[in-house]
C-alpha cells in the first residue's frame, strides 16, 4: 500500500514537474531598447524589438533582401502606388484580426506629427492609405520615393487602436501580432516575452523569451560563461575572444550593415580643405585595423558596406582607400601642411573597440607629420558635443547604416538635413541624392549610388574604416540559432532548447 | 535624550535642503540631457521637436523653479517620475531599496562576524604567527579594490562552482528568502572583504589598548577567568571606536554597491544610479542620493545612541 501511494506521488510529482517544465531563453543584450512604441523607434536595438513584437509587411530575410511578413504580396503599380494584400487570419494578441484599417491606423500614427517618430523620414512620403477592401489597401505617395519598400520594413510596426487606447503609453506594454507576446519590460533591466498561443505561423517551441539588458562586457560574458544566459550579443571582438575556446559555446558573428565612421568637421580648418582630408583618408591603413582591432572579424569598407551587396563598391576603387603615404604627404604639402598639423580625435570612452582603433589611426597620422590627440568622452556629453552643438575637430562612431542606400547619404550629407553633423555642402551631391530617391529604375539607381560612393569617398567629409561585426554567442544546446545580419531577432520563433 | 533627538533632528533640514541643492545642480552641470540621449545618434528630428520633448519633460524651466517643483513634490511625498521611462519613482526605489539592503546588510553581518572576533584574535594573541597572518589579511583585504574581487569571485564561481550562486540579476520577487540570500551572497561578499579588514584592524588596536589598562590587570589579578576578561571587560570596553567606524563603512558600502552590482548585473539601488547617470534621468539621481544622505544620517545617529548603550558613562544633552 505504502509503496502504491509513493508510487502515484511519484509519478503526479514528474508530471507536474514535465508539465510546468517551462522552455525559457535567457538572451543577455548589451543596449536597453529604451522605447517599444512602434511610432517612437529611435535606434537599431529598439528596431529590432519592434519588428519582434509587431511585425510590419515586409521583412528582411538573411541576404538582407525584402520579403513579406505580414503582407502576403506586394505589386508596384506605378512609381507612386503600392498595392499590398494581407495574410489571412492573423491575429493580435488581444484576439482581433489584422486588417488593412489596422495599417492605415499604424501609418498615420506614425506620421501624426504630435507623436515623435525619430525615423518617420523613410515613411513621410506617404499621401494616402487606400483602403480596397479588408486584406487590400494601396500606398500613394506624391513624388516617386524608391527607398519606402526599405521605410516600410524598417520603420514601420503593425499595431491597432484598440491597443493605443488600452495602454495608452506603449512604450513599455503593448499587443502586437508576433510569435511572442510582450509581458513585462523594467526599463534597463529586462524584457520578457511568452509564446502567443493562437500565432499563425508554426508553434514556436520556446516557452518564453528572456532579454538581460547587461550593459557590462564582461558581467554578461561571464554569465554566459556561467551558463545563466543561453545567448548572449557582443559588439566588441575584444569580449568575444575569451569565449572562443570555452567548449560547448559556439560564436556567430556578422558584418551587419554597420560602420566606423570618421567625422572631419568641415567647418574648421584644416578640414575644410578637401586635400587635408584626402592625405589623413591616404594615410590610413583600413586593412590593419580590421586584422588588428576587430582580429580579422572585420572589412574595410567604403560609404556603403559589403552586406549591403550590389549596392556596394569595392574599396580598391575609391581615391586614398589603399594606404599611400608618398601621395598622403603630398596633399598635405600642397595644402599648406607640409609638416602636418596638430588636432583632436573625439571617441566614446564605454566603446573598448573605438577606441583601440582611434589609437591606431592616430599612429598611422602620425607618420605623415599629423599629431591627434584622442579624447575619450562619456556617451551623452559626446552626443552633446556631436550633434546639438556640432562642435568637434574629429570624431569616431560605428552607425548602423541603411537598408536602402538613401539612408547612407541622404540625411548625412544632404546640406539641408539636420544630421549633416560633418557641415559638408555640395550641390552635385545633393542633386544626386534627390535623383536616387526619386528614381525608381534599379540599374539606374545603382549607378547614381556608384557615383555618389565614388565623390564621398574622395572628397571626404568622413573617413570609413571598417564593417563593423556584431556578434551572437550560444550555448550548444541552443538549437536553429541564427545571427541575422541587422540583428533582428526574427528566428525566434524556431529557436529551440535542450533540456 | 529626547532633546538631543530633537536637536539631532533639527540640524537635518538646513543638511537635507543643501543635499537637495547639490543633486539638483550637479547632474545638471554635465553636459547632454535625457532627450539627446534618448533620441542618440541615428534619429532624424527636427530641433524644434527636441525642444518640444525637452519642455513636456518640464527641462526648460530654470534651475531654481525646478528646485522649488522639487521640495513641493517632495512635501506631498512625491518622489516624482522617472524622465526616460515616465513612470513613478516611489514603487521603483523602494523595489530595489529592498535588494541593495540585503547586499548591504549581509555585507556587514559578514564583516561583523568575521571582523570582530579576528581582531580579539589578533590582540589576545599579539606578537603570535596569528597577529601577523591577521595583519597581512588586513593589508591584504584593504587594497584590494572591490571591482577586482567581484570579477574574481566570478569567475571562480563561472569555473568552479557551476550553479551554486547566479552571476546575474536577482531573485524574482514572490522568491523565498534562501534565493534572495543565492543571489545577494557574491556581492554582499565581496563588499564585505574590505570592511572585514578594516573593523578587524581597529577591533585589534582597541582591544591592544584596553587589554594594558589597570583594571583588565586587577581582573586577571582576582582570577577571573580569561574569557570572561576578554568578553566582558575588554571586548565591550573597546567596541566604541569599533562601531564609529562600522557607522562609516556602513556609508561605504552605500557608495560601494554602485560598482559591485554593475558587475554582478544586481538590479539594486546601485545600477539604477550608474544607468541614471548615463541616462541622464535626474529625478531617480536626486531621489536616490536623497534617501542615502537620509539613510547615512539615521546609521550615524543611531551610532551616537549606541555609545550611551555601551559606555553607560556617556550621556545625551
Amino acid at each position: 500500500m505504502k509503496r502504491t501511494v509513493l508510487a502515484v506521488i511519484t509519478c503526479i510529482v514528474l508530471l507536474a514537474s514535465f508539465g510546468f517544465a517551462q522552455k525559457t531563453l535567457r538572451f543577455g543584450i548589451p543596449v536597453d531598447p529604451i522605447n517599444l512604441d512602434p511610432a517612437q523607434m529611435s535606434h537599431m536595438v529598439a528596431h529590432r524589438f519592434v519588428a519582434f513584437l509587431y511585425p510590419s509587411l515586409l521583412k528582411y530575410d538573411n541576404n538582407l533582401a525584402l520579403v513579406g511578413d505580414l503582407a502576403e504580396s506586394y505589386n508596384v503599380i506605378d512609381d507612386t502606388t503600392y498595392e499590398f494584400t494581407l495574410r489571412e487570419g492573423v491575429t493580435f494578441h488581444h484576439g482581433e484580426e489584422i486588417t488593412s484599417e489596422h495599417v492605415k491606423f499604424s501609418i498615420e500614427r506614425l506620421l501624426d506629427p504630435d507623436v515623435p517618430s525619430p525615423e518617420a523620414f523613410e515613411l513621410e512620403p506617404i499621401t494616402e492609405v487606400e483602403i480596397i477592401d479588408d486584406r487590400t489597401f494601396r500606398l500613394h505617395t506624391e513624388e516617386p520615393f524608391a527607398p519606402i519598400l526599405h521605410g516600410i520594413a524598417f520603420g514601420l510596426g503593425i499595431h491597432s487602436a484598440e491597443t493605443v487606447e488600452e495602454y495608452g503609453d506603449l512604450r513599455f506594454q503593448g499587443s502586437g501580432s508576433g510569435p511572442f507576446e510582450l509581458v513585462e519590460y523594467r526599463a534597463n533591466e529586462i524584457v520578457v516575452f511568452e509564446r502567443y498561443e493562437d500565432y499563425d505561423g508554426p508553434r514556436p517551441p520556446l516557452d518564453r523569451v528572456e532579454f538581460h539588458v547587461i550593459t557590462d562586457d564582461v558581467a554578461r560574458s561571464t554569465a554566459l560563461s556561467a551558463g545563466d544566459l543561453d545567448v548572449a550579443e557582443f559588439l566588441s571582438p575584444r569580449a568575444v575572444l575569451p569565449l572562443r575556446s570555452v567548449d560547448g559555446l559556439n560564436v556567430d558573428y556578422t558584418g551587419q550593415p554597420s560602420i566606423s565612421h570618421f567625422h572631419l568637421n568641415t567647418r574648421r580648418e584644416p578640414f575644410d580643405d578637401v586635400r587635408v582630408r584626402q592625405a589623413m583618408s591616404c594615410a590610413l591603413d583600413r586593412q590593419a585595423i580590421a586584422d588588428i582591432v576587430f582580429v580579422g572579424d572585420a572589412e574595410p569598407t567604403g560609404p556603403v558596406p559589403p552586406s549591403m551587396g550590389a549596392w556596394a563598391l569595392p574599396v580598391d576603387e575609391f581615391e586614398c582607400y589603399t594606404r599611400d603615404l608618398e601621395r598622403s604627404r603630398e596633399l598635405l604639402a600642397e595644402a599648406g601642411y607640409p609638416d602636418g598639423f596638430s588636432s583632436t580625435m573625439i571617441g566614446r570612452a564605454d566603446n573598448s573597440t573605438d577606441i583601440d582603433q582611434l589609437q591606431m589611426m592616430a599612429e598611422q597620422f602620425a607618420e605623415v607629420g599629423i599629431d591627434m590627440e584622442i579624447r575619450q568622452l562619456e556617451w551623452g556629453e559626446m552626443l552633446d558635443l556631436w550633434i546639438t552643438q556640432k562642435n568637434f575637430d574629429t570624431l569616431l562612431i560605428g552607425s548602423s547604416t541603411g537598408r536602402d542606400p538613401d539612408a547612407n547619404f541622404y540625411r548625412r550629407f544632404h546640406s539641408e538635413s539636420e544630421r549633416n553633423t560633418v557641415g559638408y555642402n555640395n550641390p552635385e551631391v545633393d542633386e544626386l541624392m534627390e535623383r536616387g530617391r526619386t528614381t525608381i529604375d534599379q540599374e539606374e539607381r545603382y549607378e547614381i549610388y556608384a557615383e555618389l560612393q565614388r565623390i564621398i569617398a574622395n572628397e571626404a567629409p568622413k573617413i570609413f574604416t571598417v564593417q563593423v561585426p556584431l556578434y551572437h554567442v550560444y550555448w550548444d544546446r541552443v538549437q536553429n540559432w541564427e545571427t541575422h545580419p541587422m540583428g533582428m531577432y526574427y528566428h525566434l520563433g524556431q529557436v529551440d532548447i535542450e533540456e | 535624550m529626547l532633546i538631543y533627538t530633537l536637536r539631532r533632528f533639527l540640524q537635518l533640514t538646513p543638511m537635507l535642503l543643501g543635499v537637495i541643492l547639490v543633486v539638483m545642480l550637479l547632474p545638471r552641470l554635465v553636459p547632454g540631457d535625457v532627450v539627446t540621449i534618448m533620441l542618440g545618434s541615428e534619429s532624424v528630428i527636427s530641433p524644434d521637436r527636441a525642444a518640444e520633448m525637452r519642455s513636456l519633460l518640464g527641462l526648460d524651466r530654470t534651475i531654481p523653479e525646478q528646485y522649488w517643483d522639487y521640495l513641493n513634490a517632495l512635501a506631498q511625498g512625491d518622489l516624482g517620475n522617472s524622465l526616460r521611462t515616465g513612470r513613478s519613482l516611489g514603487p521603483l526605489i523602494a523595489d530595489r531599496f529592498i535588494l541593495t539592503a540585503n547586499v548591504a546588510l549581509l555585507a556587514l553581518m559578514m564583516a561583523i562576524i568575521v571582523g570582530i572576533p579576528l581582531g580579539v584574535i589578533g590582540a589576545r594573541y599579539r606578537r603570535s604567527r596569528w597577529s601577523i597572518l591577521l595583519q597581512t589579511f588586513s593589508l591584504v583585504g584593504l587594497s584590494l579594490p572591490t571591482f577586482w574581487t567581484g570579477t574574481i569571485l566570478l569567475l571562480v564561481v563561472t569555473f568552479y562552482l557551476e550553479g551554486v550562486f547566479p552571476t546575474i540579476g536577482s531573485a524574482a520577487a514572490g522568491a523565498p528568502w534562501y534565493e534572495h540570500l543565492r543571489y545577494a551572497f557574491l556581492p554582499a561578499l565581496t563588499l564585505a572583504v574590505p570592511v572585514t579588514a578594516v573593523l578587524a584592524r581597529i577591533t585589534q588596536s582597541a582591544m591592544i589598548e584596553v587589554l594594558a589598562q589597570d583594571y583588565i590587570t586587577v581582573a586577571r589579578a582576582k582570577g577571573v577567568g580569561e574569557r570572561v576578561v576578554i568578553f566582558k571587560h575588554a571586548l565591550r570596553n573597546s567596541l566604541i571606536p569599533v562601531v564609529t567606524e562600522l557607522g562609516l563603512q556602513a556609508g561605504l558600502i552605500l557608495g560601494g554597491v554602485v560598482t559591485i552590482e554593475l558587475v554582478f548585473s544586481y538590479p539594486g539601488v546601485g545600477l539604477l544610479v550608474l544607468t541614471a547617470i548615463n541616462q541622464r534621468d535626474y529625478p531617480i539621481l536626486q531621489s536616490v542620493l536623497l534617501i542615502v544622505s537620509l539613510l547615512f544620517f539615521i546609521i550615524n545617529y543611531l551610532v551616537d545612541l549606541s555609545y550611551g548603550f555601551l559606555n553607560p558613562r556617556i550621556t545625551y544633552t
